[in-house]
C-alpha cells in the first residue's frame, strides 16, 4: 500500500479503560475527490484502525483533534504543484529555409511592433525573437526566420555569433532610386519617438508604405540635398550611431563580387564529419539521399545520426577541389547549386516601369537581393510563380545579371 | 568635507552597487560601513553625523521636509532621504552593541545621540510613523528598480523599520571570525551557505562559544531553514566567513580588516544551447559588492578578457572562452586586473549547479546561476556530477522534483525543465545535504511571468503585450490582487484554487502595476510596468565589424567602403 498511503501523521490520543488510542492521518493517493475506499476498506488498514469518517480532513480540522503541534510535513504531503511539462524547444535553424514562408499579409501592425521592440531592446538570443513573433502573433517557430530574413533584407537587422544571437543596425538614411530625386527611407533601428522627431523637422515630407511580410517603410521626400544633411546633423545630435548609407543597394551591388568570386571568398568553411550525418544532395528540383563516394560539388542537407529525434537540419556546399564545406545563407547555395548544374537563373525587366521579376526557383543569394531591396527601400512583391522587385533601375538590374551569371530578358 | 548629495550617493551606491536585480536588498549600515564609505569619500567617519545634521535638522529638530516631498515619484535617482535612512539603520546597529533590551527608548538614544540631540525618547520633530512614509517610499524605490524590499515594522513600533535592516553587526562579525579561527579545524574546509548556517547555528548553543546576544537571536530565530530571513542571514554569514578565509583565517578582525571586502570575483555558469554547437558552459563574473569596475580584466592562457558590465550585478559572459566539465569539477582561479581590492575571479568546484533562466528575459534560452536557489513555478536546469544521481532520484521518486529530460554531458547529467514540486522536505534523507537546501522552496507562492514583449533595458512590458502571469501556491486556496500604483484601487481580487493556471489580465493600460499573492500568512509580490509604444526609446547599437567584402564592411544598410 506504500504507493496508496504515501504517508501518515499518528497522533496519541485518549486513554480509555487503560487502552491508549491513537489517531492515524493517513495521505491516501487517489483520483480526484472520489474516497478512497478500496485503500480504507482494506484488511490490512481494518485490522489497526477504523476511519472515523469517510471524508478527506482539513489541517485546521486535524488540528482541532490533536493536543501538540500538528507535524506540518506530514499533513502537507498531499499539497503539491502538479508538473505540467514544458514543450522542449530545441535550438532551430535559423537558416533553414526550405519551407517556404506563409506571408501574412494582414500582420502589418504587428511587423511594425517587432521592429520597435527589436530597436529598443538591441540585440538578443535567437529564441528570444523566436519568442517575440510567437507573442505578437506572427509566426509558427519556422516562419520566424523567414520573417528576420526579410528584416535583414530592409537592412534592419543583422545575425551575429553563427545566428545564435541578433542586433539591430544603426538607424541610417538610405538613398532609393535616382528617378525618385532625393527620396530616402529609413533602415534599421526604428521607433515611433524617431519617425516623429524626422515628421517634426519641416523640411521633410514622410511617406509610410507596406510591406508584404515586413513592417512599413518610412520613406523621407526631401526637396534638395542640403536638406537631407540638415535632417542628419539634427539626428545625429539626438543619436549620434545616426548614418547616411547613401545609395546602399547600388554600393552593394558594387562591392560583391561575381558568383565564383562568391563561392571562392565569401562561403565560409566549416568543419562537418559528414560520417556522423545522413546526407542529401540538391539536384536540382528536391534533396535526394546521396550514397557517392567521393562526394561530389553542390549543395547538401545534413542530419545528424545522433539527433534523429530533432527536426534540425544543416545546410553546406561541398567543394570537393578544396576538399571542404562552406556555409552561406540557403538561397544562395541552392542558387549556387542550381548554377553548377547547369540551371542559368532566367530573369524577367520591365524597364520603363523598372521592375523585375526573379521565378521562385532562381530566389537570388541574400546579398544580392539585398541590393534590390535597399534600391527600392521596399520587400519584393509575390507574385504566382515569384517575386517582382520595384524601383531597380538598369544599370542595377545589369550589375546583378552580369554578376550573378543570369539571363535578363526584356518583359513586355 | 564632503557634502550631504555626495555621502547620499556613496552610501546608495554601497548599498546597491554590485546587486543583481531580484533580490533582497538590506541597508546593512553600521559603523563599519560608514568607514567604508568615508574611506571611499577620503573624509572622517565623524563628518557623516556632521552632514546629517546640518541637511536633516531645522532648529534642532528633524525636519523631513528638507530632504523628502511627499507624492514626488523619481524612482530613476537615488532618494535624497536615502542618507537619513541610514542614520537611523546605524542607530538599529549601535543599539544591539551594549546587550541593552530592545525597545524604542533605547532605540532613540542612539539615534538622538547621532542627531546631535539632548532629548530623551522620540526625536524632536519625528512625529511618530514620520519615518514610516520614507520606508514605504524606499520599498517602492525599491520595486520600481526590480529589487525586493525587506524592511518591515513590528507591531506599531515604527522604529523597528530600522531594526529589520540590521542583520550582522561589525561586533558580530568579529565574534565569529574569532570563532572562525579557533576552531579552525572545524572551518577548514568549503562550506556551503547551508551547511555553514547549520554549523554556526550548532555552535552557537554550544556555551563555550561567546556571541553577542544579537547574534544568538538571529541564529535561533533566522537560521532556521524556513525563517523569513534564513537566505538573507545564510549570504551574510557566508560573506563574512568568506572574507575571512580570503583574509588569511586569522582570530582577530583589525581595522583594516573591518572596510575589507572580498579579494575575490565570484562567477557563476552561463548555459547556452546553440543548434550547431550543442551545450555549452560559460563563466558569469558577478560584479563586486560596494565597488565599481568600470576597466578591469581577466587575465586567461595570456590574453586579457575585459570585464564589461552587462546589467546590474553581473559581468557579461565570457563566450569566447567555453569551460570544459574539467573546469567545473575542479574550479578555477584567474587573475583580475584593474580591480584595487580584487585579485582574482574564483570559479568554486562544485558538485551541482542550479541554472534557471535569464529573469529579464525568460525565453532567451539562456540558463545560468543567476540566483542560487529556483523560483517556485519556474523551470530551471539542474547539471550535477554523477555522484548526486542518486539523490535527486530521490527528490523525484519522493515527488519533490520533477523534471522532463536528462543528459548526459561528458559524465555530468543535465536535468532540463525541473521543478519544485512539494514543500515537504524535510523528511527526505540524501546524501548530498547542500542539494536539498537549494533546491527546497522557501516561498509558499509565487508568481511566474512569461511572454509578452518586454524592454529589457526599462523592464518595463509594453502595452497591448504584457506577461502572462501564472501563479504556484501550495496552498489550496490563494488570494491574487493586481493594484494600479498610481491610484493604489485594486483592479483584480481574485480567490482562486487552482495552482499553476494563467490568470485573465489583459495589459491594455499603461502603467505601473503591483501583483500581489497572500496565502496561509504569506505574500509574494511582483511589480509589474507596462509602458506605452510612444515611450519606447532606441537602444544604442554596440559597433560590430560587419561583413568583410573586397576592402568594404557591410553591416545592414550601411556599407563602409573605408572612404
Amino acid at each position: 500500500m506504500r504507493e496508496r498511503i504515501p504517508s501518515m501523521y499518528c497522533e496519541k490520543t485518549t486513554v480509555q479503560r487503560g487502552i491508549r488510542e491513537f489517531y492515524f492521518f493517513l495521505n491516501i493517493e487517489c483520483d480526484d475527490d472520489d474516497i478512497p475506499y478500496d485503500v480504507l476498506h482494506r484488511p490490512e488498514l481494518q485490522n489497526i484502525a477504523r476511519p472515523i469518517e469517510e471524508q478527506p480532513f482539513t489541517y485546521d480540522q486535524i488540528k482541532s483533534m490533536t493536543s501538540r503541534e500538528v507535524d506540518l510535513e506530514s499533513i502537507k504531503y498531499a499539497r503539491r504543484i502538479g508538473y505540467r511539462p514544458p514543450e522542449i524547444v530545441h535550438p532551430d535553424n535559423p537558416f533553414d529555409f526550405a519551407i517556404a514562408s506563409e506571408l501574412n499579409d494582414t500582420a502589418q501592425e504587428s511587423n511594425n511592433y517587432l521592429l520597435y521592440w527589436m530597436s529598443a531592446v538591441g540585440k538578443g538570443t535567437w529564441q528570444t525573437f523566436r519568442e517575440a513573433c510567437r507573442s505578437l502573433r506572427l509566426s509558427t517557430n519556422t516562419e520566424a526566420r523567414h520573417i528576420f530574413r526579410r528584416f535583414r533584407l530592409l537592412g534592419h537587422v543583422e545575425y551575429l555569433n553563427s545566428g545564435s544571437h541578433w542586433t539591430i543596425c544603426p538607424p541610417c538614411l538610405v538613398k532609393v532610386s535616382e528617378r525618385q530625386g532625393s527620396r530616402y527611407f529609413l533602415s534599421g533601428a526604428q521607433v515611433p519617438v524617431l519617425i516623429r522627431e524626422i515628421q517634426d523637422f519641416g523640411n521633410v515630407k514622410v511617406e509610410v508604405e507596406s510591406n508584404h511580410g515586413g513592417p512599413e517603410s518610412v520613406f523621407l521626400k526631401f526637396n534638395s540635398d542640403t536638406d537631407v544633411q540638415e535632417l542628419l546633423t539634427v539626428l545625429r545630435e539626438m543619436y549620434t550611431h545616426f548614418r547616411d548609407a547613401g545609395p546602399a543597394g547600388t554600393k552593394l551591388a558594387d562591392v560583391l563580387p561575381e558568383l565564383n568570386g562568391w563561392y571562392r571568398d565569401i562561403l565560409s568553411p566549416i568543419g562537418v564529419a559528414s560520417d556522423r550525418y545522413w546526407l542529401e544532395k540538391w539536384n536540382g528540383e528536391d534533396f535526394v539521399a546521396s550514397v557517392a563516394e567521393p562526394l561530389g560539388e553542390g549543395m547538401y542537407r545534413l542530419k545528424s545520426l545522433e539527433k534523429r529525434d530533432q527536426e534540425l537540419y544543416y545546410y553546406y556546399y561541398f567543394a570537393p577541389e578544396r576538399n571542404q564545406w562552406l556555409q552561406g545563407d540557403w538561397y544562395g547555395l541552392r542558387f549556387l547549386a542550381n548554377y553548377h548544374l547547369g540551371i542559368q537563373a532566367e530573369l524577367t525587366y520591365e524597364p520603363t516601369l523598372e521592375q523585375l521579376f526573379v521565378p521562385k526557383r532562381y530566389h537570388l543569394p541574400d546579398l544580392y537581393e539585398r541590393t534590390l531591396v535597399l534600391a527600392a527601400g521596399k520587400l519584393p512583391s509575390v507574385v504566382p510563380g515569384g517575386l517582382v522587385y520595384e524601383t531597380i533601375n538598369p544599370p542595377l538590374a545589369e550589375t546583378i545579371r552580369t554578376k550573378l551569371y543570369a539571363q535578363l530578358i526584356k518583359g513586355r | 568635507m564632503a557634502t550631504y548629495e555626495e555621502w547620499n550617493q556613496a552610501l546608495f551606491d554601497y548599498t546597491l552597487v554590485g546587486m543583481p536585480k531580484g533580490i533582497r536588498i538590506y541597508l546593512a549600515i553600521d559603523d563599519e560601513a560608514i568607514a567604508w564609505v568615508a574611506d571611499e569619500l577620503r573624509t572622517s567617519a565623524d563628518d557623516f553625523l556632521e552632514v546629517i545634521r546640518l541637511r536633516c535638522l531645522s532648529n534642532s529638530a528633524v525636519d523631513l521636509d528638507r530632504i523628502f516631498a511627499a507624492g514626488h515619484k523619481d524612482y530613476d535617482t537615488p532618494p535624497r532621504y536615502f542618507a537619513f535612512l541610514c542614520a537611523m539603520v546605524l542607530a538599529a546597529h549601535r543599539m544591539g552593541e551594549n546587550e541593552e533590551t530592545h525597545s524604542p527608548l533605547a532605540y532613540f538614544t542612539h539615534f538622538n545621540n547621532i542627531l546631535g540631540l539632548q532629548v530623551d525618547g522620540r526625536s524632536a520633530g519625528l512625529k511618530g510613523g514620520a519615518e514610516q512614509e520614507l520606508w514605504e517610499d524606499w520599498a517602492l524605490w525599491l520595486r520600481y528598480n526590480g529589487f525586493q524590499p525587506t524592511a518591515t515594522k513590528t507591531g506599531e513600533q515604527y522604529y523597528t523599520y530600522a531594526r529589520s535592516q540590521a542583520l550582522l553587526r561589525g561586533l558580530d562579525k568579529t565574534r565569529l571570525w574569532r570563532h572562525f579561527g579557533l576552531n579552525n579545524d572545524k572551518y577548514s574546509g568549503r562550506f556551503g551557505k547551508g551547511e555553514l548556517t547549520a554549523q554556526v547555528r550548532a555552535d552557537a548553543k554550544l556555551t563555550t562559544t561567546r556571541f553577542p546576544k544579537h547574534l544568538r537571536d538571529l541564529l535561533d530565530t533566522e537560521g532556521k531553514i524556513g525563517a523569513t530571513r534564513y537566505d538573507d542571514l545564510s549570504d551574510a554569514l557566508y560573506e563574512t566567513f568568506d572574507i575571512w578565509v580570503d583574509s588569511g583565517r586569522p582570530i582577530d578582525r583589525s581595522k583594516a580588516h573591518q572596510i575589507a571586502a572580498s579579494s575575490t570575483l565570484r562567477t557563476g555558469l552561463y548555459r547556452t544551447e546553440h543548434y550547431l554547437t550543442g551545450t555549452n558552459f560559460y563563466l558569469l563574473p558577478r560584479q563586486p559588492r560596494h565597488i565599481q569596475a568600470n576597466e578591469a580584466s581577466v587575465l586567461y592562457q595570456n590574453e586579457s578578457s575585459p570585464l564589461v558590465t552587462s546589467r546590474a550585478g553581473w559581468f557579461e559572459p565570457f563566450l569566447s572562452l567555453p569551460l570544459s566539465f574539467s573546469d567545473i569539477k575542479h574550479g578555477l582561479t584567474l587573475p583580475v586586473q584593474g580591480i584595487e581590492r580584487i585579485k582574482s575571479l574564483v570559479l568554486s568546484p562544485s558538485e551541482f549547479w542550479i541554472l534557471p533562466p535569464d529573469p529579464d528575459d525568460v525565453a532567451s534560452g539562456v540558463y545560468a546561476s543567476w540566483t542560487d536557489r529556483p523560483e517556485l513555478g519556474v523551470p530551471f536546469v539542474l547539471l550535477c556530477s554523477p555522484n548526486l544521481r542518486n539523490d535527486v532520484e530521490r527528490l523525484r521518486s519522493e515527488s519533490l522534483i520533477g523534471w522532463n529530460q536528462e543528459t548526459e554531458l561528458d559524465g555530468w547529467i543535465e536535468y532540463t525543465s525541473v521543478m519544485v514540486l512539494s514543500d515537504v522536505w524535510s523528511e527526505v534523507r540524501v546524501e548530498h545535504k547542500e542539494l536539498v537546501n537549494q533546491l527546497r522552496p522557501r516561498s509558499h507562492i509565487g508568481i511566474a511571468l512569461r511572454g509578452g514583449l518586454r524592454d529589457i533595458k526599462s523592464g518595463a512590458w509594453l502595452v497591448g503585450y504584457g506577461p502572462e502571469v501564472i501563479v504556484h501556491a501550495f496552498a489550496k486556496r490563494f488570494n491574487v490582487t493586481l493594484s494600479d500604483l498610481s491610484t493604489n484601487a485594486a483592479i483584480i481580487n481574485l480567490d482562486l484554487s487552482k495552482s499553476g493556471d494563467s490568470l485573465p489580465i489583459e495589459w491594455s493600460q499603461s502603467g505601473d502595476y503591483l501583483l500581489r499573492v497572500q496565502a496561509e500568512g504569506q505574500q509574494y509580490e511582483r511589480f509589474v510596468r507596462i509602458a506605452d509604444w510612444s515611450n519606447v526609446r532606441l537602444s544604442s547599437v554596440a559597433d560590430h565589424v560587419g561583413l568583410k567584402i573586397a576592402g568594404s564592411a557591410v553591416f545592414g544598410a550601411f556599407i563602409d567602403t573605408g572612404n
